[in-house]
């Protein structure tokens, strides 16, 4: 008998349906008015844009950190927009959890804006749930004012995605570049190898690895967290290996192809066993996380390291200086390898995007008076980057301590480094706020050899067929990358593998991103 | 004129119980309840296949809800219709086995006119050429049949039920007036209720999630989902093999070590020895598996900071140092070493409470009797600590599915072979595409109807073996 | 544990044995955490192990003390384990209690309603909504009530319950006294081990939450110490510091500290485990 009413039991909860059937059906009809709202809203464009009362935005809780004095800022910002804000900020580490559970609730509840990852936004923009901001952005006093670097444009023209539609439009707004990684080397391994002319080939640069191996009779020169990155633009950590190989998905000349199963591919996994067998890249590297290798490279224990540009060659070379693990370390100084030939250009992602959401009421408004005034030129650009860090003075800007902290503080929540927008040329006088330079020297350095090298990550597009087959695909794709790597299959017998499980899959996908 | 197996007496007519010995005499015929709700479950399964089938959109084929809401049909009166179909079979698998027959047959029926109602509205399709009948059609057809078949013979058989002599009914107290005897009881347990049909029951709801492609709005794609496990995916099926195997053994080896280490303990007679032994060995289930694997890819590294290595190659037992998280064939005992060292400490705490609640005058009985330590260690404490060990296990065996941190934070792409588990799996999908609620919500229902197995086999076994189970 | 003159005249090997053995296992499980804490004061720690700090430092326990962003985590995570342990252990026994009354109809009912739970559940998303509606978002509510009924520590709860000798119902019920008075004046004085140990669980559960918190509550305000240390390990989201400390030295004394509260806890449950003896002393 308990056995029948616990069958029964499970029998009523899979089909304890009736209760919830009213549910769907109101979320769809707020969903579909959303949709009319959208499409009957782009078509006025030319009517003064309202500027709206309040705002709801979630974003994470690294945009201004509390320590940073976050309140002040927030409060200053409200003043300054005129607009009442309300701030939802989760913490940053279960932000991606948040943000999956904010969207699977549905259409209806969602904030205003939304801060989202790069992959987030493409996924959201698929699904229809971002306003389609490409007239707004066009016809933006921001875009046609001059102030944003050429660079700038090029990047929201990269971050354009694949709405439900099917139509490349944007979906989101960023006051800085993405970013992306450099290689640094250390000049005591520089020296030690007797390399003075930093390599511009492939096999210059692995001339170099192997000789510094040798100088330093280390037990490996180069690591990095895995051997392939766990989300886009995955093989941003070791360019050099993979150089022209993209394992995704990606459109070459207008078509999708499937990166994983192309020669380039054949190559860099050769190149990738070649340099891990020789004892060049760290036996233990699917091991390492990101804060592994960075404590590792403190202590000396490989010497190149391709990781963030711009301020993180700055913390890395502080931290080798002040924890002072290994002779010479006080002198120590961080090389930014320019690209090597095969590689090119460094690869750039598309960085976090400020969304509007479609239960925006009043998109235009929030677009007009929140998100273009980040680059603004004026004083809400100067608030996003320096915060409340600094003073003014008869026209002289100078950047204060942050609280109880000897450090200075370099940015606030846009890097001077990264940002999109210059100052407005009568801003301040005419005159130089004199706040661009508050990045360190080095940080500069970094960031100078990135950007002039660099080019938009390949851009994401998702289909139901993709992420069918996705975890089986990426579950095959690392685990051939990890055992041809580390000697246990050859590149042929990677491939053929990944041909006999994947094959089909890929196929189909390929066929769901060219129809 | 019938006669009492147990005592010989003579019965009289229509008798339940023995007027002499108290025997159960009559046994109420059994009805063919299986019949009818073999029908309803066949039904009910006909339900999740497409009635209307697209011959060319083979993907879609199992949708015809969104069909309808594409051709501008009123989307969520069909739904509840779907819904309403759906909770009629199911309310008739309920009565027949509460025998009611007579209901049970109401409810087929009510089934009955609502698929043809829907049937009705969806007939306009079959005008189109593209358009064809469905194979849940027939199924849910058939099965209807059979229900309404099986409900009728159990209404002719239940006719013929002999009536009971109510002089002779029963010799318990009547349900109802146990009920009065609890009264206090059932208001005790009235916060548990509404504690659990709101944080549990109420978002079990979502279960339905499973049978809807759920990327946006639910759209109903039947088992779609579960085809897929079925078929194509064989990674799938590699990580459930190794879910189950990591999730059990480690559970095993886990518990065992925890009996034998709360044995051991107590056996020490310092107390302050015992407490500084107990706190220290408990102490590891406090640090998140973050920090333990961080730890141990430390203590477990070839390079000559790894203390592991380092030890046994001084000692001689291996050559070189080994890559030990990196290698499959030392991955897994790597991984239940962790596991037995994180959290051996924390599971003897039952086992100690349970324990200290043995007389003492027991074990001096024992003395008396000249047992041996092994002797009162297997007659005593094992059969006190019984009851402990197999309701923690079977408990324990309801979360064997959703083994995740443990795993995600030592795996590495090296030994994906032989770590990857469902809940990895899972989040692998999260990474790359749309993240599909409904399959990841089908991926939960099967986890959960295995682990129903799991739990309910061994509450099975606990109750022939020792006449009980663990609720 | 309770003869003392009988021992003498036996082997005294096992003793001597066991007692070895287990200075063995505790120095093992020693090692790992003897990591964390050498960390946890040193001010330059880092990759490798050490046996004692290179540079010895309080540095990173002062400033949990003294950061306001680090001690008010503590504090609500204190709230919420008191609260939910208390409200918790209420329900279990509550639950517990019913369950072990054979003869009431629905009893089995009940029992595998509550043993469904556990198998099935309805996914983040439809207990999100559920949250929702109930207007618990953002408040330690979302926390501490769906924690608190735990069927695996009511199963456990009854499973203790069970050992109380039935004799001591009947002469209860003879006596006069009330489901309720029996409850509170023969099954709760009877169970302190069990309420210490399952009280215990359900501090733990309590004190490591992490995945509600992160869904349910967005408020910075309202953070507990899991979720903070998270910040510090996965995301190095540090706060800054004047003092001559190493990431990692914070990162480690952050680790200690959330050990400590049971550290300290955890010698007086065990005096009730050893108090339990009474249930048996009243058998037969």
């Amino acid at each position: 008998m308990k056995k029948l009413v616990s069958l029964l039991l499970v029998l009523t909860l899979v089909f304890s349906l009736t209760a919830c059937g009213g549910d769907k059906g109101t979320t769809d009809a707020t969903t579909a008015a959303g949709n009319d709202a959208t499409t009957a809203a782009e078509t006025t464009t030319e009517v003064q844009v309202e500027k709206p009362a309040k705002i709801t935005i979630t974003c994470d809780g690294t945009v201004v950190k509390e320590d940073d004095n976050a309140q002040a800022f927030y409060d200053e910002l409200e003043a300054l927009l005129g607009i009442d804000l309300e701030f939802e900020r989760p913490d940053h580490s279960g932000y991606k959890d948040y943000i999956g559970t904010l969207f699977g609730a549905g259409a209806g509840s969602l904030p205003d804006v939304v801060l989202l990852s790069a992959d987030a936004y493409a996924t959201y923009a698929s699904l229809g749930y971002l306003w389609d901001m490409t007239d707004a952005w066009d016809n933006s006093e921001v875009k046609n004012s001059g102030r944003v670097s050429q660079m700038g444009l090029d990047l929201f023209e990269g971050s354009k995605v694949v709405g439900p539609d099917g139509e490349y439009r944007l979906y989101g707004f960023s006051a800085v570049q993405g970013n992306g990684c450099v290689t640094y080397i250390k000049q005591s391994w520089l020296d030690a190898a007797g390399v003075e002319k930093l390599p511009t080939t492939y096999a210059e640069y692995y001339d170099m690895l192997t000789k510094m191996k040798e100088a330093k009779n280390a037990e490996y020169v180069v690591s990095a967290a895995g051997l392939v990155g766990g989300e886009a633009p995955y093989i941003n950590y070791l360019p050099e290996f993979y150089q022209d190989a993209y394992p995704e998905f990606y459109e070459k000349d207008g078509v999708w192809v499937d990166g994983f199963a192309e020669d380039a591919m054949k190559d860099a996994l050769q190149r990738l066993q070649d340099a891990y067998t020789a004892g060049i890249i760290d036996p233990e590297i699917v091991n390492r996380s990101t804060s592994n290798c960075r404590d590792l490279f403190y202590e000396d224990k490989f010497g190149v390291f391709t990781y963030w540009a711009g301020k993180w060659c700055n913390t890395l070379t502080q931290n080798i200086v002040k924890k002072a693990l290994y002779e010479g370390s006080d002198k120590e100084v961080l090389v930014s390898l320019p690209p090597i030939a095969e590689v090119g250009t460094y690869l750039n992602r598309i960085a976090p995007q400020w969304c509007i959401t479609v239960d925006c009421e009043n998109p235009e408004g929030v677009f007009e008076y929140y998100l273009q005034k980040m680059l603004d030129g004026r004083d809400v650009q100067l608030l996003w980057e320096y915060g409340t860090h600094y003073t003014y003075e008869n026209g002289v800007f100078t950047l204060t301590a942050l609280e109880s902290n000897g450090n200075t503080a370099s940015y606030n929540h846009i890097d001077g480094l990264l940002k999109l927008g210059e100052y407005a040329s009568d801003f301040n006088g005419g005159k130089d706020i004199g706040l661009d330079v508050a990045s360190p020297a080095v940080a500069q350095e970094a960031q100078a050899v990135f950007n002039s090298a660099s080019r938009m990550a390949p851009s994401i597009k998702k289909t139901d067929t993709m992420n069918e087959y996705s975890a089986t695909i990426w579950t095959v794709r690392k685990s051939i990358i990890a055992d041809v790597a580390m000697g246990k299959m050859t590149v042929e017998e990677g491939m053929a593998k990944y041909e006999s499980e994947c094959g089909a899959m890929s196929e189909e996908i390929l066929d769901s991103l060219n129809k | 004129m019938a006669v009492c197996k147990a005592c010989n007496a003579e019965l009289p007519k229509n008798a339940k119980l023995c007027p002499q010995c108290g025997t159960k005499v009559y046994q109420p015929p059994k009805n063919i309840r299986i019949l009818a709700i073999v029908g309803a479950v066949i039904a009910i399964i006909g339900g999740l296949l497409p009635f209307i089938q697209n011959a060319e959109k083979v993907k879609d084929a199992y949708s015809y809800m969104s069909y309808l809401n594409n051709k501008g049909y009123e989307f969520a009166y069909h739904q509840i219709l779907w819904y309403l179909f759906m909770a009629a079979l199911v309310a008739t698998c309920i009565i027949v086995v509460l025998k009611k027959e007579v209901f049970s047959i109401i409810t087929t029926v009510i089934a009955g006119v609502i698929f043809a109602l829907t049937m009705k509205d969806l007939s306009t399709f079959l005008s189109s050429p593209e358009y064809k009948i469905g194979c849940g059609t027939y199924v849910v057809i058939a099965g209807l049949i059979i229900a309404v078949a099986g409900c009728f013979i159990d209404i002719l058989k239940y006719r013929k039920t002999i009536q009971y002599d109510t002089r002779y009914l029963t010799n318990n107290k009547s349900t109802w007036s146990r009920m009065v005897n609890h009264k206090w009881f059932y208001l005790m347990f009235l916060p548990v209720l509404v504690f659990i049909l709101i944080f549990n029951y109420w978002p079990m709801l979502g279960i339905r999630y499973a049978f809807t492609d759920y990327t946006k709005l639910p759209v109903y794609v039947g088992i779609k989902h579960f085809a897929k496990m079925a078929s194509k995916d064989t990674y799938f099926w590699m990580a459930f093999r190794n879910t189950l195997e990591l999730s059990i053994l480690k559970l095993i080896l886990n518990t065992f070590m925890a009996v034998v280490i709360s044995l051991l303990l107590h056996e020490i007679t310092n107390i302050h020895f015992k407490k500084t032994v107990q706190t220290i060995i408990y102490l590891p289930h406090f640090m998140s598996w973050v920090v333990v694997a961080s730890i141990f890819r430390m203590l477990l590294t070839t390079s000559e900071s790894g203390l592991v290595n380092q030890v046994l190659v001084s000692l001689n037992i291996i050559e070189e140092p080994i890559f030990w998280l990196g290698t499959t064939e030392t991955w897994r005992p790597v991984y239940y070493i962790v596991n037995v060292w994180k959290d051996t400490g924390w599971g003897t705490i039952l086992f100690l409470a349970t324990l200290s609640g043995i007389s003492p005058e027991l074990y001096e009985a024992a003395q008396i009797d000249g047992a041996n330590r092994w002797n009162r260690m297997c007659y005593i404490t094992l059969p006190a600590l019984a009851n402990t060990i197999i309701t923690v296990f079977i408990l324990n065996l309801a979360k064997v599915m959703n083994l995740f941190e443990s795993v995600f934070v030592m795996m590495n792409d090296a030994v994906i072979e032989v770590s990857n588990v469902i809940q990895t799996y899972i989040y692998t999908q999260s990474f790359t595409g749309v993240p599909n609620y409904g399959y990841t919500t089908a991926v939960g229902l099967f986890k959960s109807l295995v682990s129903c197995i799991l739990v309910l086999g061994c509450d099975y076994a606990s109750k022939k073996v020792r006449g009980r189970g663990i609720v | 544990m309770s003869n003392t003159n009988k021992k003498k005249k036996k082997i005294k090997a096992f003793p001597i044995f066991n007692t070895i053995l287990f200075i063995i296992i505790a120095l093992i499980i020693m090692i790992p955490i003897w990591k964390v804490l050498v960390d946890s004061i040193d001010a330059a720690s880092g990759y490798g192990m050490s046996l004692w700090p290179n540079q010895f430092t309080l540095g990173g326990y002062k400033l949990i003390i003294t950061r306001d962003s680090l001690y008010r985590p503590f504090l609500i995570s204190c709230v919420i384990t008191v609260a939910g342990t208390f409200l918790g252990l209420l329900l279990s026994t509550l639950g517990a209690y019913v369950l072990i009354q054979w003869e009431m109809p629905g009893r089995s009912f009940f029992a595998y309603m509550l043993l469904f739970t556990m198998i099935f559940n309805g996914g983040m998303i439809p207990t999100y909504l559920v949250i929702r509606r109930l207007g618990m978002l953002n408040t330690l509510w979302a926390v501490i009530l769906p924690l608190s009924i735990n069927v695996y520590n009511l199963v456990l709860m009854r499973n203790f319950f069970e050992g109380i000798p039935s004799s001591l119902f009947e002469a209860a019920a003879i006596d006069g006294c009330s489901p309720m008075g029996t409850f509170f004046r023969i099954v709760l004085p009877l169970s302190k081990a069990a309420l210490a140990s399952i009280g215990l669980m359900f501090a733990v559960t309590f004190w490591n939450d992490y995945t509600n918190i992160k869904i349910y509550v967005t408020k910075n305000s309202l953070y507990n110490f899991q979720m903070k240390l998270r910040g510090l390990i996965v995301d190095n989201d540090l706060p800054t510091t004047n003092d001559k400390i190493s990431d990692n030295t914070i990162k480690n004394a952050a680790i200690i500290v959330a050990i400590i509260p049971f550290m300290i806890i955890y010698p007086f449950c065990q005096d009730y485990f050893v108090q339990g003896v009474n249930v048996g002393a009243v058998k037969e």
